[in-house]
């Protein structure tokens, strides 16, 4: 498997639906063999993207390339672009044999090569017992795999996948994540797939793009966004539990953080070389230390409102100066719902943002560990 | 509360009962009539035998205006299922300003009031030597027939999956393939049934029909409905509903049978 593999490049599209943008500037570059993962909430547009690409849409404004041609005006049935839809779109009245053979016979490819390459697709999705069968027949996670045989068959250039987990149970959707994966690996097709799933996308994506409000906020490796995040809301919406933002105001040598004093700035480290303004401290709940009792570097008072056991770990989830936060860690702790308690904030891994653009202006260096 | 339910559920079983009655009783008078021996309609027959079914076959003048009628039928039909389908289509896709507008427009067929229509038409076309054509008679129940065909298979696209023809589309399929190899096979179900529908709706057109119809070109409806007005009741004339009776009854089961055809109209 793996045949040659072509690269995808969006360039400055913009797509209007009457007054509405719903995507702005959007500049994308999927290298050949790629997976990327268009990540962001409903209405930001994604779904536009990937619509773009596979041709049911047109009217957009910037080009679509691949391999460096431009395929704008290229109709959908011709750019051999294969999509894996939510509900996978199987035709019912097809066995599997027929859905996965299909797109030859659109093809034109002859008989005695259309049966060769249908049995190839469907081995290689592991579903060759299956060729006789209705899709009705099939199991949720299996009709994905013929899907996905369908693209496989008529060796697409480029595989978009759109919310191909969501129609998936809990358990199986991590199963079929792992083997979506390897076999996307194994095909090495140049991949886009759109997720609202922040675990779909990071499990998946080699890169990730997020997307509100129609731009491309931020791309990058996923651990890159997770860590250094561009903005706030790529902070705020990377993350379960989400990230704790504390209001952070320095003026001259005084530094408060949710009106608490940092009575020793130095503490703050680089935090200090900032002007003075109004900021915001993003602090992953993994990067709080919950405290029995004060000590005498800054710690944040606060009230235990919630206490999750997981099992391999305990979530705290408190509230200080009415602002609601939450500490992630893994020892087993004896700490009660009511109770007061106080934290540490390791400002070692915390990104600082403008209060009024959201951009980051300050983000910890890549952690060796990652 | 035992007592009520019991009591509920007698007053439902009596009321269908009635209805039951109500729908069928003619059904059964005109099946049982034909079979009557004598001149004259009595249910239950006073002597049983079948001289009508034999009178009906032999008919000449029935069974050309039988014939009138299939032709009829069978053409309007099929010119409104091709007709059918792009508007059931474009209702579906269009725009939902344009669509509930066009919507009205092809539903005010069914709820014209037949007379008007027949009235129109025979003023529209009066005086033109159409009148009382084949090809006239055609075009009205075509107009006739082609709503009822729009509801039913419109009703059919409301369940169609659209993301099918994208899908057929990414795998190569131009528009034209992909709605013959997707779109129109998952929506023939409809089709058939909406077919049917239109043609027994056309078979047994009268209104309309007696405004336009010729003398050279006779329905049966209108046979039927103008020997009653001169002659009476023949009792031939209920050999040839119960005949007819029986083959709707037929296709119907079989649709049943084949495609669950009441879901169609639930």
């Amino acid at each position: 498997m793996g045949g040659r593999s072509y690269m995808l490049e969006l360039k400055n599209i913009s797509k209007s639906y009457k007054s509405n943008q719903v995507l702005k500037d959007v500049n994308l570059t999927v290298n050949d063999g790629e997976m990327i993962a268009l990540l962001g909430p409903s209405g930001s547009g994604k779904t536009t993207i990937l619509r773009l690409i596979a041709g049911f849409l047109d009217g957009n404004d910037g080009e679509i390339l691949l391999d460096g041609k431009n395929i704008n005006t290229i109709p959908a049935h011709l750019r051999n672009i294969g999509v894996v839809f939510q509900d996978y779109a199987l035709f019912p009245h097809m066995t599997v044999e027929q859905n996965v053979e299909f797109g030859l016979k659109m093809h034109k490819v002859p008989q005695e090569e259309r049966k060769a390459r249908v049995k190839e697709a469907l081995s290689v999705v592991g579903l060759q017992e299956y060729g006789a069968r209705f899709p009705k027949q099939l199991s949720g996670g299996q009709q994905q795999r013929v899907a996905i045989a369908r693209v496989v068959a008529i060796r697409a250039k480029v595989m978009l996948l759109d919310e191909p987990l969501s129609n998936l149970d809990a358990k199986l959707r991590r199963q079929v994540r792992v083997e979506l994966k390897e076999l996307q690996r194994k095909l090495n097709i140049t991949t886009v797939i759109v997720t609202h799933d922040q675990e779909e996308a990071m499990t998946m994506g080699d890169r990730i793009a997020i997307l509100n409000d129609g731009h491309i906020q931020q791309l990058g490796k996923p651990m890159e966004l997770y860590r250094q995040p561009a903005n706030k809301f790529v902070a705020g919406f990377l993350g379960t539990p989400s990230i704790n933002f504390f209001d952070l105001h320095r003026c001259g040598p005084a530094t408060g953080i949710q009106n608490v004093a940092v009575s020793a700035p130095a503490q703050l480290g680089h935090l200090s070389s900032l002007p003075d303004g109004h900021y915001d401290l993003g602090v992953r709940p993994e990067d709080m230390v919950y405290l029995k009792q004060p000590d005498d570097a800054f710690c944040l008072p606060a009230d235990v409102t919630l206490v999750e056991h997981l099992g391999a770990e305990t979530l705290i989830y408190f509230s200080s100066n009415a602002k609601a936060f939450c500490c992630r860690t893994e020892l087993s702790l004896s700490v009660e719902q009511g109770q007061k308690a106080w934290f540490h904030l390791n400002f070692a891994r915390a990104s600082i943002f403008d209060s009024e653009s959201g951009k980051c202006v300050y983000s910890p260096d890549s952690d060796p560990q990652i | 509360m035992k007592r009520q339910k019991h009591l509920s559920r007698f007053l439902l079983a009596l009321a269908a009962i009635v209805v039951l009655v109500f729908l069928l009783a003619p059904i059964i008078a005109v099946i049982g009539g034909s079979f009557n021996g004598e001149g004259y309609f009595s249910f239950p027959p006073d002597t049983w035998s079948v001289r009508w079914y034999q009178a009906a076959a032999s008919n000449e003048e029935h069974l050309s205006s039988l014939a009138h009628s299939l032709k009829v039928a069978s053409v309007a039909t099929l010119i409104s299922v091709v007709l059918c389908i792009p508007a059931s289509l474009a209702l579906v896709k269009g725009s939902r300003k344009l669509t509930s507008f066009m919507k009205k427009i092809f539903m005010a067929p069914i709820f014209l009031p037949a007379i008007v229509w027949g009235v129109g038409m025979l003023l529209f076309f009066g005086k033109t030597n159409v009148r009382g054509s084949f090809g006239l008679l055609v075009a009205a129940h075509v107009v006739l027939v082609t709503p009822y065909l729009i509801r039913v298979v419109g009703s059919s696209l409301d369940e169609f999956n659209f993301t099918l023809e994208d899908a057929a589309i990414s795998l190569g399929a131009t528009p034209a393939q992909t709605f013959l190899r997707v779109t129109l096979p998952l929506i023939s179900p409809g089709v058939v049934v909406g077919a049917v529908f239109g043609f027994m709706i056309s078979f047994s057109e009268l209104i309309i029909t007696l405004f336009i119809a010729g003398s050279n070109f006779t329905t049966f409806p209108v046979r039927v409905y103008s020997e009653m007005r001169t002659e009476g009741l023949n009792p031939m004339v209920l050999a040839y509903s119960t005949i007819i009776v029986v083959v709707v009854l037929v296709i119907s089961i079989i649709g049943e049978k084949c495609a669950r055809w009441s879901r169609f109209f639930s």
